[in-house]
């Protein structure tokens, strides 16, 4: 017979089925059921009442493992030094700073009630690195996003027109890397970068030697991944990250983006008013953006939020690492990964001192405030750029209580109160909205159906909190974390750490593609077309996310 | 065995040096290698190196013994001992790696690499000023101007120069390129390149210093061939600097990805190493993501600490500071007075327990990392004899942890 667990009287928030009340919650073979029509002793009874029990956590857009994240981790010892994750029976010990290891990124994101990771990021060529990464970052559902808009195959088939040879690639692409969907990172502007031409700064400007402009490459792509049906849609990097006046671009690429689906990432660096002939620096441009991305019904964002500390910036957009770099003038990884992407690396500490720092502070909370449906913008700091996952607990403070936000706000210097509006906004998010933007939105965001609700069927990850006036001890401390049932969180503590899987997609191609992607290899690759697709056995956990 | 069929295994993979080249085609008679197609003289002598078959599979001592002996010996000496060191795994495969120090952890051991003191002083370097690099394959796309420092490819990498620094072409090379070289002395590389910058032994931290200024546009007092040489630097769209490990201390090696990531106002230009045989790049790799550390690992505390020299297993050994070693793969002469566990694919007699595996891409399949951050899959040519390293590892760990096997 099935063993069941019930969890009693506890107040569901399951914004995704409309459920905000007190009620029983039945879980079996790792997923929620019915209760039981027949009298049925469960195998285990937790006691809720009095506690909040939301689905577990899903975070849209965080970078976990991978060439970038492990490079920060070789280059950044001193990071590593701050905490130390302990040997316990059956867990593995690790290191924390801001950019944890493998085992101790799922037990502290589990800690937190998160059970579901989307890694925003990844060059085709790291996918192997970021499959066997994942094999030792258990409790989590993992999958990432496949980088591709500075594939060169990609940009010949854009230049030409050639749409079904484009979607031949991408669900090849998708299939040899065991990706879960797609990314574009400043579109042809890494390409252009790489090749020594500097970055391109408008969706109009040439990327030279393959005659097409950042607007061709992510309209393209944006299309091709909804021919696919992929359940997540275009996530974008924009143009301009971190620049003053990108507001322009953001707001240009949102028009451009006109009826497709897409999802914006870190919204928060692309906000930013001033630069070229302004009155100002640089200012929150957050009012304007908010109105035509409201009006744009098919996009969704997450914010990227800066939180106040030490971390380090990671990205595959490479001029940024190298703008960073020269401004701030410590150490830089940057790695260029042959025909598809580069990568930069660089600490960066955020200070409240710092307007400019406290500035981008107001701008990423400005989003949350702004945008009144919370269906379409998700909790991130892109992890760990903004700062780390660790930080989400004060966030969802920062968002609850207004009080605790202007106090904050009142310790920074006067330019963030004269240049951001975030005074004005008195909004205090509830606990059904708190709900939405950290599991059922994103969830809704990536097409899981199983993720981010407690309804019949939905796989069994639950997150249970006690109430606590202090939202930031009540958000880092849950009672009981379940991953597909079972218990990984009891009583505060981590008790086991179980594999989680690895969430792909397949896509059905036309065969004939191959033929011309093997030539591209012989042309251009350092390695051989048949060295490059991941085996069934390389992926821990390996599940197809059917439509 | 005669009578067997003629194997062929078509993209095989060479970790006999750093270039990884993947596209060998191996022929196989019976248990014989009798061809590799396009592997170079050392990936030749790699791939048809004789397997040591008269080796029984598990020893104590020297003596066979059975493998549930031998295992349950390696057990004893490792649980029981109160400062165990696990330590090579430079040409272990990447998911053995992941269960030796999961081992590791759990035994609260020091684990460090074989290689890990050769390349301190580029680690101490990179994480003091970081690096500017690329994928061996933008280098052969991209790169007008190749510059070969302090190294000679042509004789310990020899297919580097065609498949990815010299002969190759890509689509944004118009008009070749040009191959620079700076060496004390000549080599054959140094013959090859159009322009060679001969500098005294011992001077290379300085000449490295004097380029950069030139790069800069500061006026340096330098010679006439040195300024030519920096002109040829300056004169890139997308450079590429090939070097050696072990060449220098940190501060040579902070001097050199200085200048690199200097030439980047003005031109890309990367950082490459040559790299070495073997997956001492993926063994680094599994470190830093399992404990965020890349080399000696001191789990003594229960929790991941490194601070090389201080806890490099060379420094513990010469110390005394370790009671039992567990090796993984090729290794050098075994410490005296200490007992030993060697899992590798030849044990020598003065092991306390040998556990006999195969060799990494010969016999014994997994991933590999290449020095750019390409990560490939093997295609072992033959079936194994022996125990895999992972397999052996896997046996230890699940007679260790019992249930808990991580990974």
């Amino acid at each position: 017979m099935t063993a069941h667990l019930k969890i009693m009287g506890g107040h569901l928030v399951d914004p995704a089925n409309g459920v905000d009340e007190v009620r029983d919650l039945w879980v079996a073979d790792g997923r929620i059921v019915a209760p039981p029509e027949a009298p049925v002793r469960p195998e285990r009874i937790i006691d809720a009442r009095g506690d909040v029990v939301m689905p577990g956590g899903v975070d849209v857009h965080c970078h976990i493992a991978g060439p970038k994240i492990n490079a920060a981790r070789r280059m950044r010892p001193e990071e590593a030094r701050k905490g130390t994750v302990d040997r316990r029976d059956g867990l593995r010990s690790g290191t924390l700073g801001g950019v944890p290891s493998s085992f101790a990124t799922a037990y502290r994101y589990a800690g937190l009630g998160y059970t579901t990771a989307l890694d925003a990021a990844v060059p085709p060529l790291g996918a192997r690195q970021v499959h066997h990464e994942f094999g030792d970052t258990p409790i989590l559902d993992k999958a990432f996003l496949v980088l591709l808009g500075n594939n060169h195959y990609a940009l010949d088939r854009i230049r030409d027109g050639e749409w079904e040879r484009l979607r031949s690639f991408v669900a090849w692409l998708l299939g040899a890397t065991r990706a879960f969907g797609v990314k574009v990172v400043n579109p042809g502007g890494v390409e252009r970068w790489k090749e020594g031409r500097g970055n391109v700064a408008d969706l109009d400007d040439p990327v030279e030697g393959f005659s097409v402009t950042p607007r061709q490459i992510l309209m393209a792509i944006a299309r091709t991944v909804d021919d696919l049906r992929l359940p997540h849609p275009m996530h974008l990097h924009g143009l301009n990250l971190g620049l003053p006046g990108n507001w322009r671009t953001t707001l240009e690429t949102l028009k451009a983006l006109d009826g497709h689906r897409a999802h914006l990432a870190h919204i928060q660096f692309h906000s930013y008013g001033g630069g070229r002939g302004e009155d100002v620096a640089f200012d929150s441009k957050v009012g304007p953006l908010v109105d035509e991305f409201m009006r744009q019904k098919h996009l969704t964002a997450d914010v990227g939020q800066v939180m106040f500390g030490e971390t380090t910036a990671l990205t595959a957009d490479g001029p940024v690492g190298q703008y960073l770099a020269r401004l701030n003038g410590r150490k830089w990884y940057s790695h260029d990964v042959e025909r598809e992407t580069g990568c930069g690396v660089v600490p960066i500490t955020y200070e409240d001192k710092n307007w400019v720092h406290a500035l981008q502070w107001a701008i990423g909370l400005e989003w949350f405030l702004r945008v009144d449906d919370p269906w379409r913008i998700a909790l991130s700091t892109d992890h760990p750029n903004g700062g780390s996952f660790l930080a989400y607990p004060e966030l969802i403070a920062l968002l609850m209580d207004p009080g605790h936000r202007l106090d904050t706000l009142a310790k920074l210097p006067d330019k963030v109160r004269a240049r951001s509006g975030l005074a004005d906004l008195p909004r205090a998010y509830s606990l059904s909205e708190v709900a939405i933007i950290t599991r059922a939105g994103p969830a809704r965001m990536m097409g899981l159906k199983a993720k981010g609700h407690l309804g019949v069927g939905a796989d069994a990850d639950v997150t249970i909190y006690r109430p606590n006036a202090d939202k930031r001890l009540m958000f880092a401390l849950p009672r009981y974390v379940f991953q597909r049932g079972r218990p990984v969180v009891e009583e505060g503590e981590l008790r086991e750490a179980p594999e989680g899987r690895t969430l792909h997609v397949e896509r059905e191609r036309d065969p004939g593609e191959t033929e011309s992607i093997v030539a591209w290899f012989e042309a251009s690759a350092s390695t051989r077309f048949s060295n490059f697709a991941v085996g069934d056995e390389e992926v821990a956990g390996r599940t197809i996310v059917d439509e | 065995m005669s009578g067997d069929p003629l194997v062929i295994i078509s993209d095989a993979i060479c970790l006999g040096c750093g270039c990884l080249c993947d596209d060998i085609t191996v022929e196989v008679d019976g248990d014989t290698v009798t061809e590799a197609r396009r592997a170079c003289s050392i990936g030749r002598s790699w791939f048809m190196a004789n397997r040591v078959s008269a080796l029984a599979e598990a020893t104590i001592e020297g003596r066979a013994v059975s493998t549930d002996e031998a295992l349950d010996r390696a057990v004893t000496l490792l649980t029981k001992a109160r400062a165990p060191l696990v330590l090579g795994l430079a040409d272990a495969s990447v998911e053995t790696v992941r269960l030796a120090v999961a081992l590791a952890d759990h035994l609260g051991a020091l684990i460090d690499l074989t290689h890990a003191d050769a390349a301190l002083p580029q680690l101490q370097a990179f994480q003091r000023v970081g690096r500017v690099t690329a994928s061996l394959g933008e280098v052969r796309e991209r790169a007008d101007t190749v510059v070969f420092w302090q190294c000679d490819p042509v004789r310990t990498h020899p297919r580097h120069l065609e498949r990815y620094s010299a002969d190759s072409t890509g689509r944004f090379l118009n008009q070749g390129r040009v191959l620079l070289a700076a060496d004390t002395e000549a080599t054959a590389t140094t013959t090859l390149a159009h322009h060679f910058l001969k500098f005294d032994a011992g001077q290379s931290y300085e000449l490295l210093k004097t380029l950069k200024g030139l790069a800069r546009g500061k006026d340096m007092d330098a010679d006439e061939p040195t300024r030519s040489w920096a002109e040829h630097l300056k004169a890139a769209r997308y450079g590429a600097l090939f070097y050696p490990t072990g060449l220098g201390d940190s501060a040579f090696y902070e001097a050199l990805f200085s200048l690199v990531r200097d030439l980047n106002d003005g031109r890309r230009f990367a950082a490459l190493p040559l790299g070495g045989p073997g997956n001492s790049v993926g063994a680094e790799a599994v470190l830093a993501w399992q404990t965020g550390f890349p080399t000696a690992v001191d789990f003594a505390s229960g929790a991941p600490r490194s601070f090389p020299p201080e806890t490099s297993a060379t420094t513990r050994l010469q110390r005394g500071e370790v009671d039992v070693v567990l090796f993984v793969g090729k290794i050098g002469p075994l410490p005296i007075d200490v007992p030993s566990i060697v899992v590798a694919p030849d044990v020598p007699p003065e092991a306390t327990v040998g556990l006999v595996s195969g060799t990494l891409g010969i016999d014994e399949g997994g991933t590999v990392a290449r020095a750019d951050g390409v990560w490939l899959s093997l295609r072992p040519a033959l079936p194994a004899m022996r125990p895999t390293a992972r397999e052996w590892l896997a046996m230890l760990s699940g007679r260790i942890l019992g249930e808990r096997t991580t990974p």
